[in-house]
């Protein structure tokens, strides 16, 4: 069937009022319920104070508490992503408004394109506020040289990992109880390989091997690139891999999320699990 | 009730339990789910120990503080599995599944099947830090030459084996505080939890001493089950003497039990006024 210009028009408006009412949503959240968003800032600061007390009682170099900072206002972005988009059309069905979305005229991909621009958005406050807190507790240092490559590199992760948020969504989709299960095992496993609480593509401790793995991760390109240009005082130069690393992620990753959601739905559909809950 | 009733409901919980928190998937998945999210966190604590060790080339305590932050970071597992899951259980049998109030108007009482549903947790934790002991210690004895100073003949069974089934007490007790907020509340299920392992991680010398922590916040720690349970579970493992910490361990255990059923009875007939026991809508 063919579509006229003012079709298209009309479906680019719809679908952008699509991803602002959305978007809308998680701005609203954060004062809607306040409680939320303060946990969000205080709990991952009890870990990371955790850490840095460890890597004190090791007397490690104090550059390690700024690794850990920036690791800890880093892993804002992957809970957001986890529990906020990938998590998030599970909820919609366990809610009972997965079925209202499938019946708008609206495309899926601008409700999860809404989700992931809100939670980004209010989970880079958040960033900032544990970053904030953490240089305000502990005597940390930093040694920013070239704003505009970490600028770069900070939207670059940023857009990979929501990309990955928005595939894992789809695949989410099909889940039952097990959702909330999965996405809490892809916590501590993520941790670890995406260095939170140490460098992991700049340390000698690691084989090439685990690092090639875990740069599939945005967040383990992305945490070393920041920590590289914020604490170390490096420049565009030396993180121009990761820029690359990022922007092939960011390429691979956004495409995948568009056909699996196409193809989750069909799944779905087919197996009567759009509207089933508890199961 | 009688004992046999009491017995009965928590047998009852501990099948709920097992089967609310396993029954989502295949047994293979659940097996994996159950092993890798707890080994996942105490290689990330030994790996913290080892770059920062390297970085720092300390020598001299190494293998003691690898001890230390290792066996903190694997005996963390019980408290944290069990005060989670036990923090979860008014949303899932209030809101989720709709049950809570066919609990309590059971001739049972609801204190034995929170304790059914914490003892279920510490079954699964078990399983859990025993293969995160197994394979954390051959990871880090195989690919970094850091070995415990562990000696299966010198280990304290019997204190070990003793300290278990006190810290459990003393963690179902710290569940049912929590239960009890989320009784009176809504949506706090999620932060709630995850204060309160946060804080037992920060508080409890888990991978360094509370001594290190400012006055009066290292005092929170030293009065903490947790901190027992460790300093207990540490010296019975290198068959140090360990009367004084389990002492403590018993004392606080007591004083949490006492503490859980003081707040659970004040916050359940809040409740019972508020009508929050069949209160459906959490989202």
């Amino acid at each position: 069937m063919s579509r006229g210009r003012g079709n298209i028009k009309d479906d680019l408006i719809l679908n952008l009022k699509v991803v602002y009412a959305r978007a809308y949503v998680r701005l609203k959240g954060l004062l809607r319920e306040p409680h939320w968003s303060i946990a969000e800032v205080t709990i991952p600061l009890l870990s990371l104070c955790a850490y840095i007390y460890m890597y004190t009682m090791l007397d490690a170099p104090i550059e390690y508490m700024a690794f850990v900072i920036v690791g800890g206002a880093m892993l804002a972005f992957w809970s957001n992503v986890l529990w906020g988009v990938s998590a998030q059309l599970y909820w919609e069905k366990e809610t009972g408004m997965l079925q209202h979305y499938m019946l708008s005229p609206a495309s899926r991909l601008a409700v999860l394109l809404g989700m992931a621009a809100g939670g980004a958005l209010n989970t880079t406050l958040r960033s900032i506020s544990i970053l904030l807190v953490g240089t305000l507790l502990f005597p940390v240092e930093y040694n920013l040289l070239d704003i505009n490559a970490l600028l770069i590199v900070f939207l670059l992760t940023i857009t990979a990992l929501y990309g990955m948020g928005m595939l894992f969504a789809s695949l989410f989709l099909l889940y039952g109880r097990e959702a909330t299960h999965i996405a809490d095992l892809l916590q501590e496993p993520i941790y670890l390989f995406s260095g939170i609480y140490y460098p992991v593509l700049s340390s000698q401790i690691f084989s090439q091997a685990v690092k090639l793995v875990a740069s599939i991760i945005p967040l383990t390109f992305g945490i070393d690139a920041i920590r590289l240009l914020l604490i170390m005082g490096k420049g565009m130069e030396d993180v121009l891999l990761h820029i690359v690393g990022l922007s092939l992620l960011v390429a691979i990753l956004l495409p995948s999320s568009y056909i699996a959601l196409r193809k989750m739905e069909d799944v779905s559909k087919r197996h009567g699990r759009l509207t089933l809950r508890w199961q | 009730m009688d004992r046999e009733g009491v017995i009965r409901a928590v047998v009852q919980g501990v099948w709920l339990g097992w089967k609310v928190e396993s029954n989502w998937t295949n047994p293979f998945v659940f097996l994996t789910y159950l092993i890798a999210k707890p080994i996942a966190s105490v290689i990330l604590v030994g790996l913290v120990f080892v770059i920062g060790s390297t970085a720092s080339s300390i020598q001299g305590s190494r293998e003691d503080l690898f001890f230390y932050t290792f066996t903190g970071a694997v005996f963390f597992i019980y408290p944290a599995t069990i005060v989670i899951s036990l923090a979860y259980l008014v949303h899932e049998d209030r809101a989720k599944y709709e049950v809570l109030k066919h609990v309590y108007i059971t001739p049972s009482s609801i204190q034995t099947y929170i304790i059914g549903r914490g003892v279920a947790s510490a079954i699964n934790a078990s399983v859990s830090v025993a293969v995160s002991l197994l394979v954390g210690s051959i990871i880090f004895s195989n690919y970094f030459a850091l070995n415990l100073p562990i000696s299966a003949s010198s280990v304290d069974y019997l204190t070990l084996l003793s300290s278990i089934p006190l810290g459990v007490a003393a963690f179902i007790s710290l569940g049912m505080v929590l239960y009890s907020i989320n009784l009176v509340t809504f949506k706090l299920q999620y932060s709630l939890s995850e204060y309160t392992t946060g804080i037992l991680f920060l508080l409890s010398g888990v991978v360094f001493p509370p001594k290190m922590l400012p006055y009066p916040i290292s005092f929170i720690g030293e009065v903490l089950p947790t901190t027992h349970f460790l300093n207990v579970v540490r010296s019975s493992l290198l068959g140090y003497n360990a009367h004084e910490s389990m002492a403590y361990l018993l004392l606080s255990t007591i004083l949490t039990i006492a503490v859980a059923l003081i707040f659970m009875r004040r916050m359940e007939s809040i409740a019972r006024v508020k009508g929050t026991i069949d209160r459906k809508a959490e989202y």
